[in-house]
């Protein structure tokens, strides 16, 4: 059973440390998406798991047996790149047959086992059909096919839908873990994007420099992460300083710029600096009414989003505050230039503390 | 006078038309981004505005000059292309600083100019460093401030976030609008993201085969989408075939299978004429218990996905076909919806909120495809 484990595992380039320490326990059938801003070690990870590259130190498991030292041929998966590496002058077929054919399957076989695996990937191509006539994304979904008729146990898939439009790339991530899942394969995705991770994947991991920074269901770390770093990551969010005022069974009552907000938080003591994070869509704007003194404050620009619409909203303490809400091509809460109230779901709050290295650098993509 | 004029713009390669019979009007200051799948004719139509390209027929202006037979340098429009090339031996200032140097300003004014715009990209700090030491997100910064740096009214930029990661590329984005409207530039920004278009532009081209499909703000391309594609293309919609059953002045009901009609509030077409209804995801509401109310029709839950703000549910209307809801997360937890596939429950569309266009000519699948 394809359940993955990595142990420790180091690789250094020159003065760069590419990864350092990592260690992960993938379960079997699982899809777990490998994420982070370019450069903090994703693709590298994944490549050392395939065997294409050797790491300096650490162990990698497949199936409870160590791959450490084992060529990627020997590691019985799939890979696929985000440069379709499809040969040119085969047939998109004979690309996707090249994989059983030469694992000696008879003609008429593996003719049969590739029409099987062309139907699976909802794939309609003619059989005399070069990878250069074909559209972006049927390239990359022979290549997909191509990738799974080696019938692998473990999927390795590194920006598989790099290549793609927007567009597209939304409606084929639903495609491969649909296939995913029918084929009962475990999967390691790498992506830059969040929402394509968070959309597919049972378990995200999340890297920063050459480290796993946390590990979690995407629910979970979009709601309540323990980095600031993957609150940002995986979304908008609004980071508030602020000085704790009390703390007491997970609720922490704090100040920011003068005015006084509720939010989850434990550990912390009277008079302490705190970030408070909410995301666009936990602030709620409503029309200002006489009786309110604090959260009160100007929108300065809406931005229709299509499914949300995004506002910008000036307080009066000196804050800014994004505020999202569904677009439901109703009433607004007072337009541009116009002042407004906010207030904050239950519990879309949550009190952090400084990070000691700062916030900016918590928090920076690149 | 609009600053950007297209006239009747055909770019032929060969027997392929790949700008068909264009027209715009771009206004000075304004933001447009031009929107559409690969092979659209982005790129080309960008580049016959920079002179990179010549017309096959028809006119092009810039400040009311006719520019369709004057050289791009002469144009006084400073173009980005996706694969800027910097210098690999000069550093970040002089790699920006060039573009001034080679209008004739003195290496002074030039090396200021570079300074400025460095730090309106907020790379000030990396002036010195070299591009390789740079990541593409940041390389692709120094390659706008080049382009900035030419001082051009005009500034044409084809992707000019494609190399950056999802993210980052989100925050680029609302600082590339303040950045535009604080210098006062006119901008054509060429992309194939539709949300980066809508949220950075003031008008969207919408482009598909070498035509334009439609042009207007945000807003209108996606509240009033002339056609199932561009509904499709910027957004996404559900789309359900029918024909109309009864025609009133405040609403259409519309039979799509046996015994299931939905009712729209849009009134543009009569009795027996073949449509298509359509109505977006986060206008799809999911219930979990059967309703009175108009538009409510049973199905299966097929499968839950989580997009961040929203959760997105796919539910099987039999014969019907699939519909896409999106539910704010905060909203499905609160109302603990089903998340196990087969669960039955209920779809419900606001009747104002069902567009319905002609039935194109195309099946279908075909119209929606932007492959």
């Amino acid at each position: 059973m394809p359940n993955v484990r990595v142990v420790g595992v180091g690789k250094r380039y020159k003065d760069v440390d590419a990864l350092r320490d990592v260690s992960l326990e993938i379960r079997d059938r699982e899809y777990v998406s490998i994420i982070g801003p370019s450069g903090c070690g994703k693709s590298t990870l994944l490549q050392c798991i395939a065997g294409i590259i050797r790491q300096d130190c650490g162990q990698i498991f497949i199936g409870d047996k160590e791959v450490s030292a084992l060529p990627p041929e020997d590691r019985q998966l799939g890979y696929m790149f985000q440069e379709i590496a499809l040969f040119p002058h085969m047939t998109s077929w004979d690309n996707i047959g090249y994989g059983p054919r030469v694992r000696g399957k008879n003609k008429e076989l593996a003719r049969q086992f590739v029409g099987q695996v062309m139907e699976l990937a909802r794939l309609k191509i003619g059989r005399h059909t070069y990878p250069d006539e074909l559209s972006g994304g049927a390239r990359q979904k022979t290549a997909l096919a191509r990738a799974i008729a080696a019938e692998p146990q473990l999927l390795l898939l590194d920006e598989p839908l790099g290549a793609l439009d927007a567009h597209v790339r939304a409606v084929l991530r639903y495609e491969l873990r649909r296939l995913v899942n029918e084929l009962g394969l475990t999967a390691i995705h790498v992506t830059h994007d969040q929402e394509e991770a968070m959309s597919i994947s049972d378990r995200l991991v999340i890297m920063k420099a050459g480290q796993v920074i946390e590990v979690g269901a995407p629910l979970e770390l979009y709601l309540s992460p323990k980095r600031l770093f993957t609150a940002n990551f995986l979304g908008e969010t609004n980071f508030i300083p602020a000085k704790v005022e009390d703390c007491d069974q997970g609720h922490v009552t704090a100040v920011a710029n003068g005015w006084s907000v509720d939010s989850q938080g434990a550990g912390f003591t009277k008079g302490e600096s705190v970030v408070l994070t909410v995301r666009p869509e936990s602030v709620i704007m409503a029309p200002l009414r006489q009786a309110d003194q604090q959260w009160v404050g100007i929108v300065r620009e809406y931005m229709l989003l299509g499914d949300c619409l995004r506002a910008e909203i000036e307080l009066d303490n000196g804050l800014r505050m994004i505020a999202k809400t569904i677009n439901q091509a109703t009433e607004i809460a007072g337009n541009v230039g116009e002042r407004v109230s906010i207030d904050f779901v239950k519990d879309g709050l949550i009190a952090y503390q400084i990070p000691a290295h700062g916030l900016d650098v918590e928090l920076a993509l690149e | 006078m609009p600053t950007i004029k297209l006239v009747d713009v055909t770019k032929a390669f060969g027997r392929i038309k790949s700008i068909d019979r264009v027209s715009l009007q771009i206004a000075e200051g304004e933001y447009v981004c031009v929107l559409g799948p690969t092979g659209a004719g982005k790129t080309t139509l960008l580049r016959l505005i920079a002179g990179l390209e010549t017309a096959t027929s028809g006119r092009i202006e810039l400040d009311g000059h006719d520019v369709t037979n004057i050289r791009a340098e002469d144009r006084n429009a400073s173009y980005v292309p996706q694969q800027y090339a910097l210098f690999p031996h000069m550093t970040i200032r002089d790699n920006v600083a060039f573009g001034p140097l080679a209008r004739g300003f003195t290496s002074q004014q030039s090396l200021e100019t570079a300074g400025e715009m460095l730090k309106l990209v907020r790379l000030a700090h990396r002036a010195t460093a070299f591009p390789h030491e740079l990541s593409g997100g940041m390389q692709q910064r120094v390659a706008l401030a080049r382009g900035l740096a030419g001082r051009s009214p005009t500034l044409l930029l084809d992707e000019p976030l494609g190399a950056i990661d999802a993210r980052l590329r989100v925050i680029l984005r609302y600082e590339l609008r303040k950045l535009a409207k604080g210098l006062g530039v006119t901008v054509i920004h060429v992309t194939h993201d539709q949300q980066e278009a809508m949220s950075i532009a003031d008008r969207i081209a919408v482009l598909r085969d070498g035509a334009i499909q439609q042009f207007g703000r945000p807003s209108e391309i996606y509240e009033e989408p002339k056609s199932p594609f561009l509904a499709n293309f910027v957004g996404g919609a559900n789309f359900l075939e029918g024909v109309v059953v009864r025609e009133a002045r405040d609403a259409t009901m519309i039979g799509i299978a046996e015994g299931f009609s939905i009712t729209s509030s849009h009134n543009r077409h009569d009795a027996g004429d073949f449509v298509v209804a359509s109505f977006r995801p986060e206008g799809t509401h999911i219930l979990t218990n059967a309703s009175l109310e108009e538009n409510v029709v049973p199905g299966r839950l097929v499968s839950t996905s989580f997009l961040g703000s929203f959760l997105r549910c796919v539910v099987n209307l039999g014969r019907v076909g699939e519909v896409v809801a999106k539910v704010p997360v905060r909203e499905a937890m609160e109302r603990k919806l089903p998340d196990r596939a087969g669960e039955l429950v209920y779809v419900r569309a606001d009747r104002n909120r069902i567009m319905i266009f002609d039935r194109p000519e195309r099946p279908l699948a075909v119209e929606l495809e932007a492959f």
